[in-house]
């Protein structure tokens, strides 16, 4: 079926729609699997409160039971999160990517800036990866423990981060643009590199509570509010706003009380 | 209290008082310490303060560095909100003149002229600001900076081309995508204090302005402090509602995020204050309210004008994004020789590029109408360069290049957009150029290739001792418009 002109129009202004594609079946994929996990412990059935990812666990009569998760099985649910969370943060970048390259070659040049951006995401999420698979081969009572203080800690540092004027600084970075060659395999290396420079940028914004999730044993529900945060500061709200910084406060508040 | 009215500074009456009391006031506020917002040097930090450069040397005290973030280095540049950030900028600047004035003992209705240089018997440089003293005034002319270009003997006037007001025949206030039509306001962003796509009125005549005029005025780290800035922007501001009343469809953005985005500043009791570009609308209501002279309401535009501005709209309903045509490939550096670049035309690309190649641009008679842009992407560098002019397939040896004159890049706040800081992502400056008649008639030549355009680059001056200047990709983008 032809789209009528209006739509196509409309559609060519907004090449970055595969990419939105990707965030909302990596949604799907991961609240699957949060459901999945409630389904193998009946009695939490319609709890949603312990869709439980990273890390994480099922409650069988109120005790955790730490899951030992695999550095490939940690490294692509750690992706996922990127593609979730991270991704919908970039629509200005990757439409600037794919208005600076002849309309051809605008998807290629899209997946090269993307590849190189969730390629330093994933450099990124070893450290706390390793520290996750460290925690999980504990024993449960300590892995229980470990989790909760990290994990607020981590809220914390989160949350004084959003006054450090580096983070300032790497919020503005975040609009950077670059010169892209048009054609050829050096365009396709701009794009890479100019992703890892966005990735970057984007990093030192959003490294603390991306940390924060990941040594939590947090809910989707968890990210999909830290996910709506982030884009609620990158799309709406002021530079000099500090609403993210209260927001991780509360989330290590509620890291203890849920989890004590 | 009076709505006040911002008058032409060169059709002031003989017996005027208004430059003698903006002389006094300029002086007093020069008196007060950088640490209080009603000093010179504060409101001029607001618009751009680097303490490194020989204009800041002596500024004596300065704030918290937590209030030099938050309300220095503020002004809006390659944005959406270049127009009304500047409006509320010249609104509590003239408010605290207006205080300064009263203080002195003058009128409590001085409101700030504007300079229109672009009237043919106005582009010369006031003389109010040019003498070496002021007739009335002890010691030297508080209005007279030193270092301006224009006036001196090579450059008594500011060029016609660099105060034409084509910009203000375009009906789009917010830019079409990278690489389109840059729009009369600017385009989209977040918070922008420099660098980015700059807007076709702050191209031309802002910028441009600001570089011809020299001195502290061609840095926007150190514009402010030149008193003759503030007639500058009096006379942008004007010419934004000129627009408003004069072109066929023109209309402000609705967005919320245009019209909500709060920017910080002191009222004239230094009092921190927030504005939104919805507050600042309608100038009568702005403050104590002002209007400008000789601009009347707005009047609805006739047939003929209508059909004029329809041609250059473009509609994200019915249009196709532009798409890149031709590119370098390598960075351009400049210096104080033409500089030539060639355009190869790009493989492959969509229908519109055998309309690009084959068909006049412009043709009313063939549908779909193109337009082309010429774009100069991440422009970075050091230092103040000068102004470089643009010509297209310009042979060698002309000696009438203005046929194939495509405009000029002011380099305005280039070295500030190269430098990343909590207030710009240091990517540097873009300009665009619309050049769809300049191609309509190079394609009636027989010389016209095409598959490759020349790009040629003349500075105006030498490049200093220490300055640097390069861009990083020089485009071609052409956009259908309807069908």
């Amino acid at each position: 079926m032809r789209l009528n002109g209006r739509w196509r129009a409309q559609l060519a202004y907004a090449p970055e729609w595969w990419m939105w594609a990707m965030c909302g079946l990596a949604w799907l994929w991961l609240v699957a699997c949060a459901v999945e996990g409630v389904r193998a412990a009946p009695d939490l059935a319609g709890n949603f409160q312990f869709l439980y990812l990273c890390g994480s666990a099922a409650h069988p009569n109120g005790v955790v039971v730490s899951v030992l998760r695999t550095p490939a099985v940690l490294t692509g649910e750690w992706i996922t999160m990127i593609v979730a969370m991270m991704f919908p943060l970039l629509t200005e970048p990757v439409r600037t990517v794919a208005f600076a390259s002849p309309w051809r070659r605008r998807h290629r040049s899209i997946t090269m800036f993307l590849s190189g951006y969730t390629l330093l995401w994933i450099v990124y999420g070893l450290l706390p990866g390793l520290i996750i698979f460290i925690r999980d081969s504990l024993t449960f009572t300590h892995a229980a423990l470990a989790g909760t203080e990290v994990s607020a800690i981590a809220f914390i540092i989160a949350a004084v981060w959003t006054w450090a004027p580096t983070r300032r600084r790497a919020l503005v970075a975040c609009h950077r643009i670059a010169p892209l060659r048009p054609v050829g395999w050096r365009a396709d290396l701009d794009c890479l590199r100019h992703g890892l420079v966005i990735g970057w940028g984007c990093l030192r914004v959003c490294w603390a509570p991306m940390a924060a999730l990941m040594l939590t044993r947090h809910s989707v529900g968890a990210m999909a509010v830290t996910a709506l945060l982030l884009a609620y500061e990158r799309y709406r709200l002021p530079h000099k706003s500090r609403l993210l910084g209260y927001a991780w406060t509360i989330g290590a508040g509620w890291v203890l009380v849920a989890h004590s | 209290m009076t709505t006040r009215t911002r008058r032409n500074v060169h059709q002031l009456p003989q017996d005027d008082k208004t430059l003698i009391w903006y002389a006094r006031a300029v002086a007093e506020m020069r008196k007060r310490p950088a640490t209080d917002p009603a000093s010179w040097g504060y409101q001029a930090a607001i618009h751009g303060f680097e303490p490194t450069l020989p204009a800041w040397q002596g500024v004596g005290a300065l704030p918290s560095l937590n209030q030099r973030i938050e309300y220095w280095n503020q002004c809006q540049h390659g944005s959406w909100y270049f127009l009304p950030w500047h409006r509320m900028y010249l609104a509590y600047f003239e408010d605290i003149v207006m205080k300064t004035v009263v203080g002195l003992g003058g009128p409590g209705d001085w409101a700030l002229p504007f300079w229109d240089y672009s009237d043919a018997n106005a582009r010369a440089l006031p003389p109010e600001f040019a003498a070496s003293t002021f007739p009335g005034l002890p010691g030297a002319n508080p209005l007279s900076v030193p270092g301006r270009a224009l006036g001196t003997a090579a450059h008594k006037v500011i060029p016609s081309q660099d105060v034409k007001l084509t910009a203000l025949k375009h009906r789009n206030f917010v830019a079409d995508v990278h690489g389109g039509n840059p729009g009369f306001g600017g385009p989209r962003t977040a918070f922008s204090h420099g660098g980015g796509t700059h807007g076709l009125l702050e191209s031309l005549p802002h910028d441009i302005v600001h570089m011809v005029i020299g001195g502290v005025m061609s840095d926007p780290q150190t514009a402010a402090l030149d008193p003759i800035f503030w007639l500058h922007h009096a006379n942008i501001d004007r010419l934004w509602q000129v627009w408003l009343n004069t072109e066929p469809g023109s209309a402000n953005p609705d967005d919320p995020q245009w019209l909500n985005r709060a920017f910080d500043f002191h009222s004239a009791t230094s009092v921190p204050v927030t504005l939104t570009p919805a507050q600042v609308l309608d100038t009568t209501q702005l403050l104590s309210g002002y209007v400008y002279e000789g601009v009347g309401p707005k009047v609805a535009a006739g047939p003929a004008e209508t059909a004029a501005a329809a041609r250059m709209e473009f509609s994200m309903k019915t249009s196709t994004p532009p798409e890149v045509m031709a590119a370098t490939n390598e960075p351009q550096s400049l210096g104080s020789v033409p500089h030539a670049l060639k355009l190869d035309v790009l493989p492959g690309n969509r229908p519109v590029r055998s309309q690009f190649l084959k068909l006049p641009l412009a043709a009313g008679k063939v549908a779909p109408a193109t337009e082309a842009y010429l774009n100069f992407e991440n422009i970075v560098g050091t230092g103040v360069p000068p102004i470089y002019d643009v010509y297209i397939n310009l042979p060698d040896g002309e000696k009438d290049p203005s046929a194939f004159y495509a405009g000029s890049l002011p380099m305005f706040g280039v070295a500030a957009s190269s430098v990343a800081s909590v207030h710009q992502s240091g990517s540097g400056t873009h300009y665009v150029l619309h050049v769809t008649e300049l191609l309509d008639a190079l394609r009636a030549r027989k010389d016209w290739n095409e598959n490759q355009l020349q790009v040629t680059l003349v500075p105006r001056d030498s490049l200093p001792q220490g300055v640097r200047v390069s861009i990083g990709r020089v485009s071609l983008y052409v956009k259908q418009i309807g069908g």
